[in-house]
């Protein structure tokens, strides 16, 4: 039964949102410049793309409300109590996300050896257990790592990662 | 000189210049290792590999190129089946059934058998290549525009048939993909579309950065997420033997294998339609025809017969245009003809009567090349896979340095980081709703396609829709895509209903 | 954790094989050498540029001292090849490796290198396209303005008009004036590739303003556009030579005729606009070299001796020959002055958006 309702809850939630993103996506078309001039506008697949997101919301919607209908009262109240721990593994998960976000805005500055040590170091802390961790072992591969893949993509294929703070040193090794 | 006496003199000379075969062995073992690793894919391994030949003389760029190709296309599998993130968009299918095979133990036979048969469809293709290859030429022409809007659609009807389940989650995440290929320039006249005013985002979002990000991102989140759970017991490796399966089981498979390798072949002929479609199409194909639909998707050894011989014989097919037309049937191939003209080479009908030697030579390292690649992807296979089972929270922060290399490297772009980034977290939240991330990659890879030659077509035809119908080919696909989707939505309401009724019954019996 | 460092070990070694020592961290290779290598080589440091043990009595300038990057463009397009042409030869002349990153286009390209460091190691390569799309308002930068011009590198290679051969012989299409006249019978009835935002738009706009009436369609690749003209999709291509060279020889594809001013070196039997009587601008592509706009003037004049040499090298201008394109040099002002007409001429032609 928690099976049950847990999918019909996610039903209604992937069709509202799903729903809501095919109503800005088909909103944001009107906003192109177009050129009148060709029989097929650029906005027209987009708007067919909305439809159809829009109709398989609103299917998934509708399925889950009917199945959430059948389901009585008392499982629902249930299921709401187990619900409570969730919430700390979503933060686990927002704290990974962080980390990856944290990747795109420190490449530029601080280039790719410094961004990936860091962001290494913080993904190994993050997945193990406060127990298992192993910080020496970490510390080696994401301070090896990284520095062998950057002189690797140089000397083997010509490619310069961003050098970002590092940049006045790696001139003088390169 | 006839074709096998060009073809016997290439293979004479290859065999005898001992840096041609230390260059294979080398750059295929290259390729392999970059294809296994998730977040470079075959076009970036080409690229990473084309400034090497700069001072190479043609025909030694040809091999190291070929090589890497050859290896890198091949090498995408281990990662699909033991991570469940394809190596290269082409095997995205193939982690359908790999994946769920190395769940239960049996990645290696998984991998073994996607080895052999990737070098099957390879040798057959490329033997279709030697023997066929300015006829086949012909077939390309015989595509217009309305053609490959026609396949494309049909493709895009296909990945309801791998949406599992809950088609209505399969559709939605197809529709999903062909929203989000939708960002950037428009493909015919260049109208900025979703870029919310940051230009950085006209070039739209690369398929690298995106694939490693829904493939990749998620199970690094999983892990994240199921951090404080208790430990779950990773199934052992089984042991194999060879390729996984035996001379006879893998013969007695001949249907599947030669249609696969047939769909490869001639979607590699067709310029634009690339291996990913090739693999999906061989795909459903095989689950269509099978006697049991229903194991496909559960670890059945007949979806990853189907999806890596097609992709191998697509690579064979694609030179095709390349060589004989001078349009390139693929990326890859796009990236291996720049090579030829870096070289002063000009692919084109003139190019058997001008350059006969170098065009078998190139048949004759395909030939080499595979091989090398069976013997040495085997022979790695035991510890890579060793080494890819190993604990996860070690091994995808390593996969998570190679995707955001990758998806940087593909256009050295910041934005890419921001996508594999934004997307990646998406697709957990997608997988958490019952979104699987093959049907959006696949809708985005197959949406610009199909936009771009409906456009095209639309515009020929002077608005004329119904023109399609007025061409066999593409009438041919668009009735069969048209049926496929008609019998698809039957069936979903035929199962809605029947999960109503048992409902029914278990609460009036209750 | 054994395996695991096993593999690590073992990436290493085979990515530690493949790198064959071609970069040049030294500057006492000679081009005999390179030869024997893999990757791009450079030499000798040149006379203009002493290196750190040079006796030369001109102020030392500390670059380059690592690999020099060029933004090219979509991988395999013609624009790419070009650069990497470029690239291949430019590093004969520096003592570092030349790079060339594909992206997903020319505007791409241009945008990533002004915002690069002006340090003259990032630059771009790109064409008269970038300047289109900026008359077109679809850029966010002033193509002219934005950077500093390094030089130009390749005037020309130019736009043919041609039909399948089947065709002008069934209608007696023997010229240009005769397709003219074909389109005035039959308006609209024939079907152009152009390939909207491009260059190839401009000769478009060209032959149609010639009095030719037929329907544009918008085809980006010079390939394709030969593979749509063989399938019946199209029924006029336009576009660069070297594509569709191979099926004039063979007699499949008739050309009727060159835009510009003259004859082109790479077609002498074949008329151009100017001489059958139709006053039309050549819509030539003019390849450039540029790199952020602060960059130091001691490092654009340092690149810009470089790109003389590589301009003037036989193997450019071979590698150029072999896709119908002209090499040519000019220097940074000349540069910036003709991509400064040019603009304007686009401007003046009615190309804004």
């Amino acid at each position: 039964m928690e099976k049950k309702l847990k999918k019909a809850k996610s039903d209604m939630w992937t069709g509202v949102l799903s729903a809501l993103f095919a109503c800005l996506y088909f909103a944001e078309t009107f906003r192109f410049i177009l050129d009148h001039s060709v029989p097929i506008s650029a906005a027209v697949f987009p708007r067919i793309i909305a439809g159809l997101v829009f109709l398989c919301a609103a299917a998934i919607f509708f399925r889950g409300l009917r199945v959430y209908r059948t389901i009585p009262e008392t499982a629902r109240h249930e299921a709401k109590a187990n619900a409570a721990g969730s919430s700390r593994n979503l933060f686990h998960v927002l704290e990974a996300f962080l980390i990856l976000l944290g990747v795109a805005v420190a490449m530029r500055p601080l280039g790719f050896i410094v961004t990936m040590t860091i962001a290494m170091f913080l993904m190994f802390v993050l997945l193990e257990k406060p127990q298992k961790r192993k910080y020496g072992l970490y510390a080696i591969f994401s301070l090896t790592l990284p520095t062998a893949v950057f002189f690797l993509f140089y000397y083997c294929f010509s490619y310069l990662l961003p050098t970002g703070v590092l940049r006045l040193l790696l001139a003088r090794i390169l | 000189m006839s074709a096998f006496q060009y073809f016997g003199h290439a293979l004479a000379t290859i065999f005898t210049t001992p840096q041609y075969l230390f260059f294979m062995l080398l750059f295929t073992a290259l390729g392999i290792l970059l294809g296994a690793l998730p977040g470079i894919n075959v076009n970036l391994s080409l690229i990473l590999v084309l400034p090497l030949t700069y001072a190479m003389q043609t025909e030694s760029a040809m091999v190291v190129l070929l090589s890497c190709y050859i290896g890198a296309l091949s090498g995408g599998l281990i990662s699909a089946v033991a991570l469940n993130i394809p190596g290269t968009s082409s095997s995205i299918a193939t982690c359908f059934d790999g994946h769920p095979l190395a769940k239960q133990g049996k990645a290696g036979q998984a991998v073994g058998v996607g080895i052999l048969t990737s070098f099957v469809g390879g040798s057959l293709s490329y033997a279709l290549l030697l023997l066929l290859a300015p006829m086949m030429a012909k077939v390309a022409l015989k595509f217009g525009y309305w053609e490959y809007f026609a396949v494309s659609f049909f493709s895009i009807t296909m990945i309801i048939g791998i949406a599992g389940d809950d088609v209505f989650r399969g559709v939605l995440g197809a529709a999903l993909g062909m929203a989000i290929a939708m960002t950037g320039s428009d493909p015919v006249m260049m109208v900025n579309r979703y870029n919310f005013g940051f230009h950085a985002l006209d070039g739209g979002v690369t398929l690298t950065a995106l694939m490693c990000g829904i493939f990749a991102v998620p199970e690094l989140l999983k892990l994240a997420e199921t951090r404080d759970d208790p430990d779950v017991e990773v199934t052992k490796l089984e042991k194999f033997r060879g390729f996984g399966i035996s001379a006879k089981d893998y013969l007695s498979r001949w249907k599947n294998i030669l249609r696969s390798t047939v769909i490869g072949t001639y979607t590699g002929i067709l310029p634009g339609i690339g291996a990913s479609s090739a693999s999906l199409l061989s795909y459903m194909t095989a689950k269509n025809s099978s006697k049991h639909p229903e194991t496909f998707g559960t670890g059945d050894i007949d979806g990853i017969i189907a999806s890596e011989t097609a992709n191998n014989a697509c690579m064979g097919g694609a030179m095709i245009p390349m060589l004989a037309l001078g349009v390139p049937g693929s990326s890859a191939a796009a990236i291996l003809m720049s090579a030829l003209s870096l070289h002063n080479v000009q692919p084109g009908p003139l190019v058997f009567a001008n350059s006969a030697n170098l065009i078998y030579f190139i048949f004759a390292i395909c030939f080499v090349v595979n091989f090398f690649m069976l013997v040495l992807e085997r022979g790695v296979l035991t510890g890579y896979l060793k080494a890819l089972t190993a604990p996860p929270r070690i091994v995808m922060v390593i996969v998570m340095l190679m995707c955001v290399c990758g998806a940087y490297s593909s256009r050295s772009s910041f934005l890419d980081l921001y996508v594999f980034a934004i997307f990646g977290t998406l697709g957990f939240f997608l997988q958490k709703g019952g979104i699987p991330a093959g049907p959006i990659i696949l809708g985005y890879i197959l949406s610009s396609l199909c936009e771009l030659n409906f456009v095209r077509a639309y515009a020929i035809s002077r608005g004329n829709v119904m023109a399609v119908f007025h061409r066999p080919i593409a009438a041919v696909f668009m009735v069969v895509a048209i049926l496929s989707l008609a019998n698809s939505v039957r069936k979903t309401i035929k199962a809605d209903k029947a999960r109503k009724a048992a409902e029914t019954d278990l609460a009036s019996n209750g | 954790m054994k395996r695991l460092l096993a593999l690590i070990l073992s990436i290493v070694t085979v990515l530690s094989l493949a790198a064959c020592g071609s970069k040049t961290q030294n500057n006492t290779q000679t081009g005999a050498q390179t030869g024997a290598q893999t990757g791009t080589q450079v030499t000798d440091p040149q006379p203009t540029n002493p290196g750190p043990d040079s006796t030369a009595t001109e102020p030392k300038l500390d670059y380059p001292k690592y690999a020099i990057t060029i933004n090219g463009s979509t991988t395999g397009s013609t624009v790419d090849i070009n650069a990497r042409s470029f690239a291949k030869v430019l590093a004969k002349y520096v003592p570092v490796n030349v790079v060339v990153n594909s992206t997903s286009g020319q505007v791409d390209s241009f945008r990533s290198t002004m915002n690069a460091a002006p340090d003259g190691y990032t630059l771009c390569w790109s064409t008269v396209n970038v300047t289109i799309s900026d008359v077109k308002g679809k850029t966010d930068f002033d193509s002219v303005n934005a950077s500093t011009f390094i030089a130009c590198t390749v005037k020309g290679g130019g736009h043919w008009l041609c039909c399948k051969s089947d065709f002008a012989k069934k209608n007696n299409i023997n010229s240009f004036s005769d397709l003219i006249a074909y389109t005035k019978a039959h308006p609209q009835e024939l079907v152009v590739s152009t390939s909207a935002g491009m260059v190839t738009d401009v000769a478009c706009k060209q032959f149609i303003s010639a009095g030719m009436d037929a329907y544009p369609v918008s085809i980006e690749d010079a390939g394709k556009r030969v593979v749509a003209l063989l399938g019946g999709d199209i029924d006029l291509y336009i576009g660069g030579y070297a594509a569709i060279k191979q099926y004039i020889e063979t007699g499949e594809v008739m050309c009727l005729c060159y835009l510009g001013h003259e004859r082109s070196p790479f077609s002498p039997d074949i008329p151009c606009t100017t001489e059958l009587g139709y006053d039309l601008n050549d819509a030539a592509s003019i390849y450039n070299l540029s790199c952020p706009k602060d960059t130091p003037k001691e490092i654009v004049a340092y690149l810009e001796e470089a790109t003389r040499k590589t301009v003037e090298d036989p193997e450019y201008v071979e590698a150029l020959l072999n896709n119908s394109s002209v090499a040519y040099f000019a220097g940074s002002e000349e540069t910036y002055k003709i991509m400064s007409e040019y603009k304007q001429l686009m401007i003046d032609a009615g190309f804004g958006g």
